[in-house]
């Protein structure tokens, strides 16, 4: 065994010393793959996490669960509380909040804390369940993350309306219970009373008694309650939903293993290479007495040794990745399929193993061809090269036959059905087709080098033929590397054509489905099962507003259908609006079923639910209602790609009839065709003053909804990542000028962001037009989208004030000869620490390779680049304090003074030319810009001397920036506003503008 | 009995078209203590029978016998013992392995049929060469000679009863190619070990106890060398 050891540490293991760059290579590519399998299999696990559990450990242990569609009735409670059993019931209102309106959804959830038993969690977790308490200042309880203490005052937006609550009491945290850190619980009543449900409750736990099973209370309690209601096992609804989630795991997890394919590749060819250039010293150890299976026990105990090292270091990788994975596929599946609180990322033994046995066992798959391979060398054969190659040139012509039989193969399994719903035969396709592919490319490189061997001998002479004999040559592992390729590149382009063309899909469909002019919803994230409502009033104050053509109020509620979950919506079927939006399957009549809609219990379905449930027109759908089920006839089936889980949609009077809840969950407003569109956005914001209403314009919404369907991507576009990088494109946002609002600028800037946007290049403050942007915005909204932000500060510096930090843009540049005075050439550069290291010098220099550690390498690279005179940066404190000096009230004064002295020069200058003023106060800074009118004084091409401004220096000794601004066809002129400069400068500008318009040269005779 | 005989033994390549015989009909006795050369011109078949004399490859027909042992009947687990215990080879490119010092090369053998003490047994072999106060140096570190004395102490490592030597003096100068020589002359009748040297080299039959003459795979001549007659 020793003995074996020796020759192992000998043979194998010190020659990857020699070769360090290769060892490293197929570690790292084991790693990787191993670490987005592990990455993604804790993400999905995470995401998957329901706070349904937080409630099953919140309401204490239960058996049975009741619910319907619209709420159940309190008066219910009453109803079973007077069965002779002995019972216990539990009520419960659920619902979503957000701290301040912001931040992520947090369960709301309300409980008899008073009567019930779920008091006792309340009790464990050191609190006093003293009614009284209960009764006064809005008391909640919150999970522990949550990061508020007893007595903190906390804003809550729930729905539409902000309500002040005080924390009462913090839940500890309980190992293995999910989602119960972030949970909010009240009392039922107070939750009944800001979630708008008096009266009502969301389910009813139920506890049995011990004298019998559970299926015989189910079946008592079934006889005893109402059709409508549903009596679901506890936690089935948890179980449903992850079975909902369970598909599109399986999807991530099957696209993680694309990375283990290049991995298992490069290990192939590794090994393979390992083989061809030890073939001399298997041959000497095979002629001094190795046994073929100890050759082959090498190779593979290589193989073992890549796989440990790749697997313990992806397991650490997929530990980081699987935070940010978390993310992304927790953003999946809150737009797809349910909310969910991603539970904590944490490893599992039998996480821990999985991944090492398939590090392991890939590896060694990998290595075993070219292992048995090894030990077929003879020991003569170590001195013969170039054999071994001629053989897999005679037995490539047998192989193009069996390429073709599994080019086939694989056709016919991808037209084969699913096996239990999921596409397994599919999936093996892909495999099949992998293996002809590599099978079928030592005949495709020897037909390609057969063609070009005459081209390139006669056109590139004798060297890249050689390079092209060589690669014959060496026909098996040319042949693998280009599978390994074709397989990458091939993987690449599918998933994005893939993810390409349903994008494409989803924006031809908001075109045709997106026609009003503005949307409202409450404010905080939607989810596929989560529709915050808003109050009735809005839409009717809305409906009587002058400009406003008519409204379409839409209310949504998540239901089970046939045990899945749906959404069942009541439309007001506007037919002048809504006739053209909507698109039914083909050969169905349009106009005739939404005409039919309104008449009655008719119902119209997406695509996706028709399919899930098998549903086709003229059939009956039976919807349990408040207390009574009811039939509605389909009419049609429509295409619908806004949620996996599928809609029902009926006339929402007919819904109001069984669920009389007027509240809305989104509204859209038409114009009428001469309305002032921002004359009616001021009434809108008018009306709705006091409520956490969001409203959007049209294309808002649509960028808005792109943006949601890039993140839910994302994960794919980061998996693509894996098997190649992208190149880079630059995409200019053109930003308007005279403009309204600042949020005009995010708009246009948003607009251009796609889901390959990688880096946005945005100013602080603007140099012709002098506008300061609404920069925090923008860096949050872009960073939001996954795009890193440059911010160029060239004027922000001494302009406005200025905290990097606070910022947290990735990158920020900007000028200190400005707006603080310093010499020209002194300026900073700002790289946040998580980008530093991508970012080095032009020029590289001796702090390139500093041993010193008291300074970062970023600073040690940047601080001292040749031979620059540092003179100039040395100034800029010293020109700081000066500045900082000239006003008793120091920097900010400076800043206040200049921004009063700009606006007011604006206003006079305003005057004198004519024109409006062109952007609101709260983008002024010290710099004003007016767009000059057309014909107030002869103009002249881009990028020449400006007459205009010619005229003010020659006649009246003013120098200011006269110019045409190519890209908005606008011709600006600008002041300057600093410490020295008074009212009367612009007074003697303004004057002598008017004096130049008085005697412009007129018309040539 | 002879410790190592060929009997009628063939050898035949085949190539895409037809079929070459590298070996035809040899047949040969060597006895322990004995050295021989093959001799003959560049494709003769020398190094061929010398591999089929040692094992590493199968004759298309005839027989070798190794000790009374039929080693073209042998499964390829007994040849690859067989090598271990019974062979020893010398190559002409030495065919050290150069990630490996001197030492640890001369282990090889002993490693790999479990022996114990390989270092201690190493050590005296390259004594033996007289070549041991280079044990811990790498191999590209030696000349020629040194290397190829390396060789012929790793060869001889495992004590075994045949040692094959492929043109062992082709990568030599002269004086360093008759120090080579010598050493497997002292092999055979020191060790009694049995010596078959395959050379195109004249000279070096002065060193052997019988020169076997080859012309086309086939034996053309035996005679005693020069030196002996």
């Amino acid at each position: 065994m020793t003995q074996l050891l020796v020759l192992f540490v000998r043979l194998m293991l010190r020659p990857l010393r020699r070769d360090v760059l290769r060892t490293a290579l197929t570690i790292s590519a084991v790693g990787l793959g191993v670490a987005v399998v592990v990455a993604i299999d804790l993400a999905g696990r995470a995401a998957a996490g329901s706070f349904h559990s937080s409630l099953e450990s919140l309401a204490g242990k239960s058996d049975l669960q009741l619910s319907a569609t619209g709420g159940l009735s309190q008066n219910l409670l009453g109803r079973l509380a007077r069965l002779p059993y002995a019972f216990d019931f539990s009520p419960r209102i659920t619902d979503f909040a957000f701290i301040d309106g912001k931040g992520e959804a947090l369960p709301f959830i309300g409980l008899d804390l008073i009567g019930h038993p779920a008091k006792q969690k309340i009790q464990e977790n050191g609190l006093s369940n003293q009614a009284k308490e209960i009764d006064s200042g809005n008391p909640i309880w919150v999970g522990a993350r949550l990061g508020l203490h007893v007595g903190d005052h906390v804003q809550l937006l729930i729905n539409d309306r902000m309500h002040t609550f005080t924390v009462r009491g913090v839940l500890q945290h309980n190992q293995g219970e999910i989602g119960e850190d972030t949970a909010i619980v009240a009392d039922i009543g107070l939750a009944q009373q800001v979630t708008g449900r008096a009266g009502k409750l969301d389910d009813i736990d139920v506890t049995i008694p011990p004298e019998h099973a559970l299926a015989y209370w189910k079946n008592y309690l079934r006889e005893q309650l109402p059709l409508s209601v549903s009596i679901d096992t506890e936690g089935s609804r948890t179980d449903e939903n992850r079975k909902m989630l369970a598909a599109f795991r399986w999807n991530l997890h099957v696209l993680s293993y694309i990375a283990l394919i290049v991995g298992a590749f490069l290990i192939y060819n590794t090994v393979a290479v390992s083989v061809v250039r030890r073939r001399n010293e298997i041959g000497i150890v095979r002629a001094l007495g190795m046994s073929r299976k100890a050759i082959t026990l090498g190779f593979l105990a290589e193989a073992l040794f890549y796989g440990c090292i790749g697997s313990a270091l992806g397991l650490l990788l997929g530990r980081v990745m699987a935070v940010s994975a978390v993310q992304l596929v927790g953003n999946t599946v809150q737009a797809l399929y349910v909310s969910s609180q991603p539970a904590p990322v944490e490893f599992s033994i039998t996480g821990i193993v999985t991944a090492f046995v398939i590090g392991i066992g890939i590896s060694l798959f990998a290595a075993l061809e070219p292992a048995v391979e090894a030990a077929r060398i003879a020991p003569v054969e170590a001195m013969a090269r170039g054999r071994d190659e001629y053989v897999a040139r005679v037995r490539s012509r047998r192989t193009i036959y069996l390429a073709v039989l599994l080019f086939v193969l694989a056709a016919f399994c991808s037209r084969m059905p699913a096996i239990n719903g999921q596409p397994i035969l599919a999936y093996f396709a892909a495999l099949l087709l992998v293996a002809a592919t590599a099978l079928a490319i030592p005949n495709v490189v020897i037909l390609a080098a057969n063609l070009s061997d005459r081209l390139v001998a006669s056109f590139l002479g004798v060297e890249p033929l050689l390079a092209l004999r060589s690669l014959r040559a060496s026909l098996g592992r040319t042949s693998i590397m280009t599978a390994a390729l074709a397989t990458a590149i091939a993987m690449t382009a599918s998933v994005g054509i893939m993810v390409g063309s349903f994008r494409e899909t989803v924006w031809l469909w908001m075109n045709n489905q997106l026609r009003a002019d503005f949307y409202l919803r409450p404010a905080g994230s939607a989810a596929a099962d989560r529709h915050p409502t808003m109050d009735a009033s809005i839409p009717d104050a809305i409906e009587r507003l002058p400009g406003v053509d008519a409204v379409d109020r839409f209310r949504v509620y998540p239901i089970f259908y046939q045990g899945l979950p749906a959404s069942l919506g009541g439309d007001e079927i506007n037919q002048r609006h809504v006739s053209t939006a909507t698109r039914f399957l083909p050969g169905e009549d349009r106009d005739a079923i939404l005409r039919k809609l309104p008449s009655g219990n008719y119902a119209i379905v997406s695509e996706p639910f028709a399919n899930k449930h098998d549903v086709h027109v003229g059939e009956v759908l039976r919807l349990p209602l408040a207390g009574v089920d009811r039939a509605f006839q389909v009419l049609g089936i429509y295409y619908d790609y806004s949620t996996e889980r599928g809609f029902i949609i009926v006339d929402r009077n007919t819904l109001l009839k069984y669920l009389p809840d007027r509240a809305i969950s989104n509204l859209a407003v038409y114009l009428k065709p001469n309305a002032n569109e921002d004359s009616v956005r001021r009434q809108i914001d008018n009306v709705i003053a006091g409520h956490a209403v969001l409203v959007f314009t049209n294309r808002r919404l649509r960028s808005d909804a792109i943006a949601i369907f890039d993140r839910s991507f994302r994960i794919t576009y980061a998996l693509e990542a894996v098997a190649a990088r992208t190149g880079a494109r630059v995409v200019v946002a053109t930003l308007p000028f005279p403009l309204t609002a600042p949020e005009q600028v995010v708009d246009a800037i948003l607009d251009r962001v796609g889901p390959r946007t990688r880096l946005a290049l945005v100013d602080h403050v603007t140099s012709p037009t002098g506008l300061v942007l609404p920069i925090e915005r923008m860096v949050r909204e872009l960073q939001s989208r996954g795009v890193d932000v440059l911010v160029d500060g060239a004027h922000a510096p001494g302009m406005v004030p200025l905290d990097l930090n606070a910022l947290g843009a990735e990158y920020y540049t900007g000028n200190c000869h400005k707006w603080v005075c310093a010499p020209k050439g002194s300026a900073f550069l700002h790289v946040r620490r998580d980008r530093q290291k991508g970012v080095h010098p032009l020029v590289v220099s001796h702090g390139a390779n500093s041993p010193r550690t008291d300074r970062s390498p970023f600073r040690l690279e940047f601080d001292w680049t040749g031979t620059a005179d540092p003179t100039a940066f040395l100034t800029v404190p010293e020109a700081i304090r000066y500045m900082g000096s000239l006003l008793p009230g120091g920097w900010p004064a400076l800043m206040a003074h200049n921004r009063s002295t700009a606006l007011a020069a604006r206003d006079r200058l305003a005057a004198a030319l004519g024109v409006a003023a062109p952007a609101p106060d709260s983008m002024i800074g010290s710099l004003a810009a007016l767009p000059v009118p057309a014909g107030f004084f002869p103009a002249a091409p881009p990028r020449t001397r400006d007459p205009l401004q010619a005229a003010l220096f020659e006649r009246h000794r003013l120098e200011l920036p006269v110019f045409t601004w190519a890209a908005l066809s606008r011709r600006i002129l600008r002041v300057s506003a600093q410490v020295y400069n008074a009212a009367a400068d612009y007074e003697r500008l303004a004057q002598a503008l008017g004096a130049l318009r008085a005697d412009r040269p007129g018309p040539e005779a | 009995m002879p410790l190592l005989e060929l009997r009628n033994v063939t050898k035949r390549y085949q190539t895409e078209s037809s079929s070459v015989a590298a070996v035809q009909n040899v047949s040969l006795e060597i006895q322990g203590g004995e050295f021989i050369a093959l001799v003959g011109r560049s494709g003769c078949g020398k190094s061929t029978l010398l591999h089929l004399a040692g094992a590493m490859d199968f004759p298309t027909s005839g027989d070798v016998v190794l000790e009374g042992k039929v080693t073209s009947r042998m499964s390829d687990k007994e040849l690859t013992k067989l090598r271990r215990e019974k062979v020893g080879f010398i190559f002409q490119s030495f065919q050290l392995l150069h990630t490996l010092s001197v030492v640890e090369n001369v282990e090889l053998p002993l490693l790999l049929a479990r022996r114990r003490n390989t270092r201690a047994a190493a050590m005296e072999r390259l004594r033996w060469v007289g070549i041991d106060q280079y044990a811990e140096r790498l191999v590209h570190q030696l000349s020629g000679g040194q290397q190829q004395r390396v060789a012929i102490a790793r060869a001889l490592a495992h004590a075994p009863k045949v040692l094959l030597a492929d043109e062992p003096t082709g990568n030599l100068d002269t004086g360093t190619g008759e120090i080579v020589l010598e050493l497997l002359q002292r092999t055979a009748s020191d060790l009694g070990v049995a010596v078959v040297m395959a050379t195109h080299s004249l000279e070096s039959t002065a060193f052997v106890n019988r020169v076997v003459y080859m012309r086309d795979g086939q034996i053309e001549q035996i005679s005693m060398p020069m030196a002996a007659q």
